[in-house]
């Protein structure tokens, strides 16, 4: 057998060697330049660019409510072409608002494929009172500028992680990710059967219903039940959806259940869900975005009395900046209200980007929010887009690129 | 990311696919992505016999271009790495304060 190699079988003699050959080598070195860019590096730029700016080139209104709205690149201002992207990801839109300088997640809803034809769709719903929602469905034209990032998320399949049959559970909007996978899996950029159970509450409120037949016809590894809540139909399920209606349509075993919808359907279904019996890892929920009115959550510290308004001093690189605060917003809606450009992404928690270290001061992260490393809560670190002040705090925010 | 998962369970006999509850892959893309390195070295540059940390090391005086001029970072001698950079630091802040001594 082979003597294993330990520091004593090193031979200290052939560095010395190394030495010569390195003095050679530098000068008989050329005197032409180091490249000043590498192919990888260009590679992953195209994949994974900080900023993608596009046109409206189209916009499908489905209701008052709800609309389509397709980007093309925008040359004029840098993008050529737009980044590939695993169905399920979401894109952070950037907008300026009454001085408010915003970023707000809105999942694709087009396929992979029409991101190399120069394409990506959004497909944005009126929040009541939202402050982003209502500016982009009432101003938003075609031939307007936008920036976005690029493709962000982990709300997409892994064939060596989820079960080869996917059961995906949509209410509402949340149905968009789930537009881009069925898409994707008639185009064979995904590999796996999907059982839609899509909730509405009635025909006329379902979103792309035309391209799911379609899709259903194309692909036999695609399946759409709808769901209506508020009409009973031939053809259709009727009432919510539970586990009795995921037990009717999902194979014995080898599943995942993949949820994208209004926080009202998680708190439902993750309970329906506890009767199947899956393990953790066969349920994935898409991220729900911001929380509003923390003093309703059941973990909002009751028992001690917060005002209505704090002081916030941000400090971002050098500059030193104090707002006043509503305790009722997170800090980073705070910052944005205040024109501060904070950095964000998914605005739930999970990707870390919006990661600071307050110096001084109380704050409250609902427990449904926390995604913190251990590392986080050992060194004091926070998410501002789902963090609560409950006191005056000075807080050293990243600078937003 | 299936292949090598694969690889691994037929290489080594054991079973994890069914166990696993998350997955990340990263790629020479990835560390271009966060950290912009060459091609996505992960030490920031290619490594060969003749230009490592022990080579680097060896020769950092004779390779210094001018005198008084101490160079310190990730793509210096102790190469890169957390607890590498700050060891670098401290050998050059040493070799500059012994350079200002001298030329006192």
């Amino acid at each position: 057998m082979a003597k294993k190699p330990n520091l004593k079988s090193v031979n200290r003699l052939r560095f010395l060697h190394n030495n010569d050959e390195r003095k050679a080598r530098i000068e008989a070195a050329s005197e032409t330049p180091l490249p000043m860019e590498f192919p990888v590096n260009a590679l992953s730029r195209t994949l994974h660019p900080d900023r993608q700016f596009v046109t409206i080139s189209q916009i499908k209104t489905w209701d008052g409510n709800c609309k389509s709205f397709t980007f093309v690149p925008d040359p004029s201002r840098g993008t050529t072409q737009l980044a590939f992207f695993k169905a399920g990801s979401y894109l952070s839109v950037f907008l300026e608002v009454n001085g408010a300088k915003l970023t707000r997640p809105y999942s694709i809803s087009s396929s992979p494929q029409e991101a190399l034809e120069g394409k990506y769709t959004l497909t944005i719903k009126r929040v009541p009172g939202g402050i982003a929602s209502n500016y982009m469905l009432d101003n938003w034209k075609v031939g307007d500028k936008v920036t976005i990032t690029g493709p962000l998320g982990e709300f997409v399949y892994l064939p060596v992680r989820d079960g080869s049959t996917v059961i995906g559970v949509a209410g509402g909007s949340g149905i968009t990710p789930f537009h881009s996978f069925a898409k994707a899996i008639a185009d064979g950029d995904e590999d796996f059967n999907l059982i839609l159970l899509y909730g509405s509450r009635t025909e006329k409120d379902i979103l792309f219903k035309d391209d799911f037949d379609a899709l259903e016809k194309q692909s036999e590894k695609i399946k759409v039940v709808h769901v209506l809540s508020d009409e009973t139909k031939e053809g259709f399920e009727h009432g919510f959806i539970t586990a009795e209606l995921i037990r009717k349509y999902a194979p014995e075993r080898d599943y995942s259940i993949f949820l994208c919808g209004p926080a009202g359907m998680y708190r439902f279904l993750d309970q329906q869900i506890e009767t199947l019996h899956l393990e953790p890892k066969w349920v994935r929920h898409e991220l729900q975005g911001e929380l509003h009115a923390p003093k309703t959550l059941t973990d909002y510290p009751k028992d001690r009395s917060v005002p209505s308004l704090v002081r916030i001093t941000v400090r971002i690189c050098d500059e030193e900046k104090t707002i006043i605060a509503s305790t009722e917003n997170t800090i980073l809606q705070s910052l944005e209200k205040n024109g501060i450009a904070a950095p964000a992404h998914c605005r739930s928690g999970e990707c870390g980007w919006c990661h600071s270290l307050p110096m001084s001061g109380e704050v409250y992260c609902p427990k449904q929010m926390e995604h913190r490393r251990e590392a986080d809560l050992a060194f004091g670190y926070v998410h501002p887009c789902c963090t609560f002040p409950l006191t005056d705090i000075q807080i050293e925010v990243p600078y937003a690129k | 990311m299936k292949e090598w998962v694969d690889y691994y369970e037929k290489t080594t006999g054991v079973t994890i696919r069914p166990y696993i509850e998350e997955i990340t892959f990263a790629s020479p893309a990835s560390f271009c992505r966060y950290l912009n390195t060459p091609n996505g070295t992960p030490y920031g540059y290619q490594v060969y016999k003749w230009d490592n940390i022990i080579n680097r090391l060896n020769s950092m005086d004779d390779e210094q271009m001018f005198k008084g001029l101490r160079l310190t970072g990730a793509a210096c001698e102790n190469i890169d790495g957390y607890n590498l950079c700050y060891l670098n630091g401290n050998i050059q802040g040493r070799k500059t304060l012994k350079d200002a001594e001298e030329d006192a």
